[in-house]
């Protein structure tokens, strides 16, 4: 029978050194007084040394394996390696080292042709955005009545609006703010989500109860309306356009949080019954650093991908904000409030080149974003592949 | 000596991933004679269910079978159109599985998903095959089977669904049985009456039977003839009594003395050190030699073929080999 | 069953009181209400008017006598329409229904039938095609590809009207009537079924995906069906099981969703007067559309866990 036990015995290991390996991955950017934490977890989490760990996780060749492996000896003769034969076995495992690990999910994510085709297409986006208007000649935004509404051209390639801007100029301006309002809030959201989702899921109780309330009840307004109608009160607070900027990311962000809050708080109660988390409950650490050493690291790839696709989401709430003149409003201009134009039926009609090039911007922006978010999640969640 | 049922000659089965190509199947060949239990026996990622269900055709990818010839009842499986191969599993070739939880439909009942193949490939009507399967359920030892047959999978017990699939994979009378590990996810008591289940049914249908599993005790009570496969490779096969009594292959050996004996006591039971090398990165070098006490300077760079050693006995290892082994002490 | 039932009934409760808190506070602490933003008025006249809706009263008061009045079903006097709150939806409910639901309709049969097939052809050129298609059209600001849209083929090439529910004047009934009210739903529903067709479609591969892994589709497949059953039967049944959850949430959404394309369409559903008692601060029926929208969701998440237990034999008996 004891080929049996060993067997059953070989899954555990495998699970538990994943668990130990991930937590030391997470602990890893800190100081070194918690190194020595990290070792002990380690230790304890897999009960067979950092052999297995390597194994498990980064597949090193088998040679250093096994020079690891005689070195520890006897110890190690219990446990065997991942059964990497079966179809089972083959999904990737996920690997020890931070560096393997970022950089294997890279790997994955670079194969993936259209999520690189995202990742590129940003960037392009952003040096347009950033560093475009540096190249401009029209970047003092002076109106120019001689110049209104003139239809694309070489001097204007893209045409000038209603008071003689030109309007490619204005589009890379416009997404400086938009990219800026899509990344801020989303930084916000994330930050929320993750804490109170983290701290709903460790304590659970009165403070869950409390917080995932709150949520629903949030969450049972739709977003849009819940937005157009804060939109409508910051108009009539006349809140002076420089400062709607930070209050749309602070809106945006109050919208997405509960979806952020429910998705890590499952995650964590999962993640909580683990073992590497009873032994970080044998260790006696304190709550605040189990907390955002050792559960919060674990969510990273998923808050990645969330967070990814939440920008996507938030650079389409405040388009379609500014668009209604809710969300900023000129002077500064954003993507949204720049298709503004097609509000007006003249403008509409006849000009397109007011509107569709903003609303190119955001569309292309966003199903980037979407696709990089998609590609990263297939690369981070071994589960799917 | 009865008929060959199935024949498999050298069968590769190869995963194909980003991290290389895994030889989960790599040169296998080997019979089971009709009404033959053989019992296939490694460690877990040795390729055991592989085999078996490169014999099903039911491989997902990214596997594929690669090479080789899978001869069933005088006809080479893997020319057959998919179509045909589909009429012949759950007819010809029934098949169970090691976790009976989650191989039963959780939407469906239970009877539902017997009658399936009842009306399938034995065209019965609906009523006809509901009635066969409330007889199934009785034949495979459940009680009330008319209840039974109209309750869920997650209303039954692990034993129950067990007992179940042995039914869905009986009901059509098949040829041969492939059990992938029927046992282990149950309890003792119940692993007991399952074996005795399927000796029982096997007495009564006369099919062969495919047993694949890691527990030696299971193989000794139920296998006619058994197959050691390591690191997807037949590394010895013998009728059971003779590889009980005179194992060949170190690692038989190793596997046998790693199994406890009645009325023996042991300060440690013996296990073998290290572990089943990366299907992905197998050299030209006897998969074993890393583990091997016996290991020699050909072990390191050559790999042993399988021969006949004696009159049934084959093994797969230089020790045997005229010329390198030296009989052991 | 029925003590769930009863007992997610109960949880209901604090949800929506939280959710009516926070809408009547949310419109209260507004500066500004139609008496403020009507400068004819004297501050004499004013005053009355105040007096009139109860604005004088201080807020918590004003708080229990409007939720007081909301489980009456008195949701209150829209200042715009002149008419009670109720009545304003009631009469314009329909006109979004309708499209909401033309939309949902759509949106399920081809997200069920892509997401399906792109799951069983993974990494098929039709595969990738698809999963471009869907982030395509997840990623449109639903204004743009509306006003694309009627550009195109309202004002552009003349295909379709490019607003409204009906021809203005026209005095068609019966089937004419039908035809044209048909003409007229085609882009705004195309636009709505776009937006959320996405989400659902990939919903659907990734649950096949999953599925398609499971044990029970290999057992089904050792049994020798036909390929066919396999995917529909075995598969497909227990893919479409967790999306009933989503059932709960997609009217809502696509009633706030229609708030945007109704206004572009002009379509005389409540997403548009929504945006019209926004304009006027019509704060009533404001408030009363916005609560209308969170107890859709409440509910449609109540109906959706229940009907989610009666499909879920493993649910169910619980």
């Amino acid at each position: 029978m004891e080929t049996k036990i060993r067997l059953s015995q070989d899954e555990t290991m495998v699970g538990e050194s994943e668990e130990a390996g991930k937590q030391a991955e997470g602990s890893e950017p800190t100081d070194s007084g918690k190194q020595t934490e990290v070792g002990e977890l380690t230790e304890a989490g897999s009960r067979d040394g950092v052999s297995e760990l390597i194994d498990v996780g980064s597949r090193v060749g088998v040679s250093e394996l096994t020079e690891a492996e005689k070195q520890s000896g006897a110890s190690t003769q219990t446990v065997e390696g991942i059964p990497a034969g079966t179809a089972k076995a083959i999904k990737p495992t996920r690997p020890t080292k931070p560096t393997s690990l970022w950089q294997q999910s890279l790997k994955r994510l670079l194969q993936n042709k259209v999520a690189t085709f995202g990742m590129i297409y940003l960037l392009f986006m952003f040096l347009f955005c950033f560093i475009g208007p540096y190249f401009s000649p029209y970047l003092t935004e002076k109106t120019n009545v001689a110049m209104m509404n003139r239809p694309p051209s070489m001097a204007h390639w893209l045409g000038t609006d209603n008071l003689g801007r030109d309007v490619l100029t204005r589009l890379m301006l416009a997404g400086r703010i938009s990219l800026t309002v899509g990344i801020a809030s989303m930084a916000l959201s994330v930050v929320i989500g993750a804490l109170l989702g983290a701290i709903s899921g460790y304590y659970g109780g009165l403070v869950d109860q409390v917080i995932m309330r709150f949520a629903d009840v949030l969450m049972t307004i739709p977003g849009l309306p819940l937005l157009i109608i804060l939109g409508a009160i910051l108009s009539d607070l006349k809140v002076p356009s420089d400062y709607r900027i930070y209050i749309v990311m602070l809106m945006l962000a109050l919208i997405s949080w509960p979806g952020l809050t429910r998705l890590i708080r499952s995650q964590i109660l999962t993640l909580r019954e683990q073992e590497f988390m009873q032994a970080a409950e044998v260790l006696g650490l304190r709550d605040r650093r189990k907390i955002l050493n050792h559960l919060l690291p674990n969510t990273i790839p998923l808050l990645l991908v969330a967070s990814t696709l939440s920008i996507a989401g938030a650079i389409l709430s405040e388009s379609v904000l500014s668009y209604l003149g809710l969300g900023v409003v000129p002077p500064t201009p954003t993507w949204g409030n720049m298709m503004d134009a097609a509000n007006s039926l003249l403008d509409f009609e006849k000009r397109p080149w007011l509107w569709i090039p903003p609303g190119f911007a955001i569309f292309s922006t966003v199903i980037a974003i979407n696709l990089l978010g998609d590609g990263l999640r297939d690369a981070l969640d071994p589960k799917m592949k | 000596m009865s008929n060959t049922l199935v024949e498999f000659k050298h069968v590769h089965t190869h995963f194909d991933t980003d991290e290389g190509i895994f030889k989960a199947v790599n040169d296998v060949s080997f019979r089971i004679k009709e009404g033959e239990t053989v019992g296939v026996i490694g460690e877990s990622g040795c390729g055991k269910s592989v085999t078996a269900l490169s014999l099903m055709q039911l491989v997902t990818a990214p596997g594929k079978i690669n090479d080789g010839e899978i001869w069933f009842d005088g006809r080479n499986l893997l020319g057959l159109t998919r179509d045909q191969m589909r009429q012949l599993r759950g007819h010809e070739i029934g098949m169970i599985f090691q976790e009976p939880m989650s191989s039963l439909n959780p939407v469906l009942t239970v009877g539902e998903q017997i009658v399936e193949p009842l009306q399938e490939h034995l065209l019965l009507t609906k009523k006809e095959a509901w009635a066969k399967a409330v007889e199934w359920i009785k034949k495979v030892g459940i009680p009330r089977p008319e209840k039974i047959a109209k309750s869920y999978p997650h209303e039954l017990s692990g034993g129950m669904l067990q007992r179940i699939m042995i039914a869905i994979a009986l009901c059509c009378n098949p040829k041969l049985l492939i059990a992938d590990e029927p046992t282990t996810a149950l309890d003792v008591t119940i692993q007991a009456q399952v074996l005795d289940l399927l000796r029982q049914l096997k007495g009564e249908l006369g099919m062969a039977i495919m047993l694949i599993t890691h527990d030696l005790g299971v193989v000794a009570e139920m296998a006619d003839y058994v197959v050691v496969m390591y690191a997807g490779q037949v590394i010895e096969e013998a009728p059971v009594l003779e590889l009980f009594r005179e194992p060949k292959h170190p690692y038989t050996q190793g596997l046998l003395r790693s199994k406890p004996v009645m009325g023996q006591r042991q300060k440690r039971l013996y296990s073998i050190p290290g572990q089943v090398p990366n299907l992905a990165q197998l050299g030209e070098s006897c998969h074993f030699h890393e583990r091997c006490a016996s290991c020699m300077e050909i072990c390191r760079t050559k790999q042993p073929p399988l021969r006949t050693d004696g009159d049934t006995h084959k093994v797969a290892c230089w020790l045997y080999e005229e010329g390198f082994g030296h009989e052991q002490a | 069953m029925r003590q769930y039932i009863i007992r997610r009934v109960l949880l209901m409760i604090p949800t929506l009181l939280g959710a009516s808190i926070l809408i009547f506070f949310v419109f209260a602490l507004t500066p500004g209400d139609f008496v403020d933003t009507n400068l004819k008025l004297t501050p004499q006249r004013a005053q009355e008017l105040r007096v009139l809706y109860g604005l004088d009263k201080p807020i918590i008061e004003r708080y229990f006598i409007w939720i007081g009045n909301v489980l009456r079903g008195d949701f209150g006097f829209s200042f715009k329409y002149q008419e009670p709150v109720s009545d304003v939806i009631k009469h314009y409910l329909w006109n979004s229904f309708l499209i909401a639901f033309v939309s949902s309709i759509l949106t399920w049969c081809i997200a069920v039938a892509v997401g399906v097939f792109s799951a069983i052809k993974r990494y098929s050129w039709f595969d990738t095609l698809v999963t471009l298609g869907v982030f395509a059209a997840m990623s449109f600001p639903s204004f743009f590809i509306g006003l694309l849209l009627i550009k195109y083929f309202a004002l552009d090439w003349k295909v379709f009207p490019v607003g409204g529910m009906t021809t203005t004047g026209s005095e068609l009934a019966g089937f004419g009537h039908w035809v044209d009210v048909a003409k007229h739903m085609f882009l705004p529903v195309l636009v709505l079924t776009m937006l959320s067709v996405g989400t659902l479609t990939r919903y659907f591969r990734t649950n096949m995906l999953e599925v398609i892994r499971q044990d029970f589709v290999r057992t089904a497949r050792a049994k020798g069906l036909k390929e066919k059953v396999v995917v529909y039967k075995h598969a497909l049944r227990n893919a479409l099981l967790p999306a009933i959850t989503l059932l709960g949430f997609e009217l809502p959404a696509l009633f706030g969703g229609a708030i945007i394309t109704e206004k572009i369409f002009n379509w005389p559903g409540i997403g548009r007067i929504h945006m019209e008692a926004l304009a006027f601060r019509d704060y009533p029926l404001l408030m009363g559309l916005t609560m209308l929208l969170a107890i859709l969701t409440v509910v449609g998440n109540l109906i959706a866990d229940v009907l989610y237990g009666v499909a879920d034999p493993r649910v169910r008996l619980k």
